[in-house]
């Protein structure tokens, strides 16, 4: 199908579930909550080697936070419940409790008790016994004395079921063009809520296929969309296509990600043949190994 | 929503234990049953029809007229909403694990002692051991919701594990007597050795206080936590006005470290 001059392939993105949860951050200042919220979502770009995959949801504003301060809304996403609670853990000790000024709550309703998540309720021993809890309401809270004053985390938070590895591929004249159009497509899809784009910037240039023809790489290269590859038999590139690039994208719900995947398709598409960009298609296991696929002709603007 | 209502006939001649006038018990009862039902009455007994004229429904709500002189009133509750516009005597909500106390006036002795649940509102003063234990219980209140808004006379929260206590105005001795953990809001100033015996939990209040020797003073500080709390405390219904606008910044004492306590009295400014 040809749109504005792009051709939009007949095919489909293919995601999985995973197990996802949402940490909110205050901190003194915007800037700190960005700095903790960038830390501990760092290193979070794939599962494959990552643990878990995270990003910045969005900045939130004083009046959107439980305690008056702006933050930052953080998205993690794991393959299941236990590493996702290990992630957050450590990530959480390392890079929030670190951080001056921070606090930090859950951001998912609460749930089942097989669905807790952990936070204060195993980061208070850095109290060394002067941590004190406080119970507001039915949400129990750990105070754990810090250098800057007092660090404040909600006791637990609670992983709702997820969809991640939703996904667009950019093809283009130019790397430029392709660097300038996913970075266009990935603001636009950033502002969908419920969603992050894990990668740096929300974009990956080494997209991969499942296996390799060496023993024990789970993953590697994408090779039928690498451009100095185009004149082997299995490429899918066109002459034309000297660069491409991939966005990624989880999500809560399946609902998030094809409006994501929409937002993207509908940025792209309105920059028209001229932006360099010769089409989009999406990458598949041919339906095997994920539950979740996304129909680019079905989610067109 | 069927409202039952009692009106004292007359003033009460001695002390009359209300604790059988719980909503979801009278819900089963028609009205010539629950006439009939006798209330403990100084040394003897006393029907409910000879003290209390009777209107409305049996449903979840109980509205009774108050007197310093009825005792027990709500006490056990669990569920339903009992108003009282007047006074109440001594245990009002003694041991309530849920549902609405409503007294519109003052309150005797021992108001919310062993609380497990629920919200207990005083418009007026309440007696000593507000939110306390029981004679030789270990425990005093173990949750929900003490809202008074007047003053509380000597050890409120005594033994108290767990919920929330707002008095308005000032506390008596030994506030927080033993206290093992909870929040303690006083809008006012608290009496003299409060704190004594605690382990842990928190007292918060607005005036000057001179506290026991075991408190280490631990200065200005700023505690995220409060702004939390005034915003839970924002929340609700019929917290007294003087409890709330906490800046977040108090200055804190640790203790009572004589008893190897770490529970803490935030002076808030």
């Amino acid at each position: 199908m040809l749109l504005n001059g792009i051709h939009i392939e007949n095919t489909y993105a293919e995601a999985f579930d995973m197990k996802a949860t949402r940490l909110i951050v205050t901190a003194d200042t915007p800037a700190w909550a960005r700095h903790a919220g960038m830390a501990a979502t760092g290193f979070a770009t794939s599962v494959i080697a990552c643990g878990c995959e995270a990003g910045i949801e969005r900045e939130l504003t004083p009046e959107e936070t439980p305690d008056g301060r702006p933050g930052v809304a953080l998205l993690f996403f794991a393959t299941g419940r236990s590493v996702l609670g290990k992630q957050v853990e450590t990530r959480l000790g390392q890079c929030i409790l670190t951080c001056p000024g921070t606090a930090c709550f859950s951001g998912v309703p609460r749930g089942a008790k097989e669905d807790l998540i952990p936070l204060g309720r195993k980061l208070r021993y850095f109290g060394d016994g002067q941590q004190m809890s406080k119970l507001l309401g039915d949400r129990r809270y750990w105070r754990i004395p810090v250098m800057d004053g007092e660090f404040l985390v909600e006791e637990s938070s609670w992983s709702v079921p997820a969809v991640g590895g939703g996904n667009l591929l950019i093809l283009a004249d130019a790397r430029m063009a392709a660097l300038e159009a996913a970075e266009a497509a990935a603001d636009a899809m950033r502002a969908v809520p419920n969603v992050v784009l894990p990668f740096p910037g929300g974009v990956v240039r080494s997209g991969s296929k499942v296996g390799a023809k060496y023993k024990g790489m789970p993953a590697s290269t994408n090779d039928a969309y690498c451009p100095t590859l185009r004149g082997l038999p299995r490429s899918r590139l066109p002459a034309e296509v000297e660069s491409v690039l991939e966005i990624v994208i989880d999500g809560l719900t399946a609902a998030d990600v094809a409006a994501a995947t929409t937002a993207g398709l509908k940025c792209l598409i309105g920059r028209g043949r001229g932006s360099g960009v010769w089409g989009v298609t999406a990458g598949n296991y041919g339906g095997k190994l994920g539950r979740h696929h996304f129909h680019l002709h079905e989610l067109l603007p | 929503m069927s409202v039952l209502s009692f009106r004292l006939k007359g003033p009460l001649t001695g002390r009359v234990d209300a604790s059988p006038l719980l909503p979801h018990r009278l819900a089963e009862l028609d009205m010539a049953e629950i006439a009939a039902l006798p209330l403990r009455h100084g040394r003897g007994h006393v029907a409910v029809g000879d003290l209390f004229e009777l209107s409305g429904r049996p449903g979840d709500v109980v509205e009774l007229e108050g007197d310093g002189r009825l005792d027990f009133v709500g006490a056990g509750l669990t569920a339903g909403t009992i108003r009282v516009a007047g006074p109440v005597g001594h245990r009002v909500g003694t041991g309530m694990s849920g549902g609405t106390l409503v007294v519109d006036g003052a309150a005797g002795l021992a108001a919310g002692a062993a609380m497990r649940g629920g919200l207990l509102f005083i418009g007026g003063n309440a007696g000593d051991g507000l939110g306390g234990a029981l004679p030789g219980e270990r425990t005093g209140m173990t949750g929900g919701r003490i809202l008074v808004h007047g003053r509380c006379g000597d050890r409120v929260g005594e033994r108290m594990r767990r919920g929330l206590i707002a008095v308005g105005g000032d506390a008596g001795a030994y506030a927080a007597l033993h206290m093992n953990a909870g929040s303690l809001v006083i809008g006012g100033t608290p009496g003299p050795a409060t704190g004594h015996g605690m382990r842990n939990g928190t007292v918060l209040f607005r005036g000057e206080v001179d506290p026991l020797p075991g408190f280490a003073d631990c200065g200005l500080n700023q505690l995220p936590f409060l702004s939390l709390l005034d915003n839970h405390l924002s929340e609700l219904e019929g917290v007294p006005p003087t409890c709330r606008g906490l800046t977040g910044r108090a200055r804190r004492w640790l203790g009572d470290r004589g008893f190897g306590g770490r529970g803490e009295l935030l002076a808030c400014l």
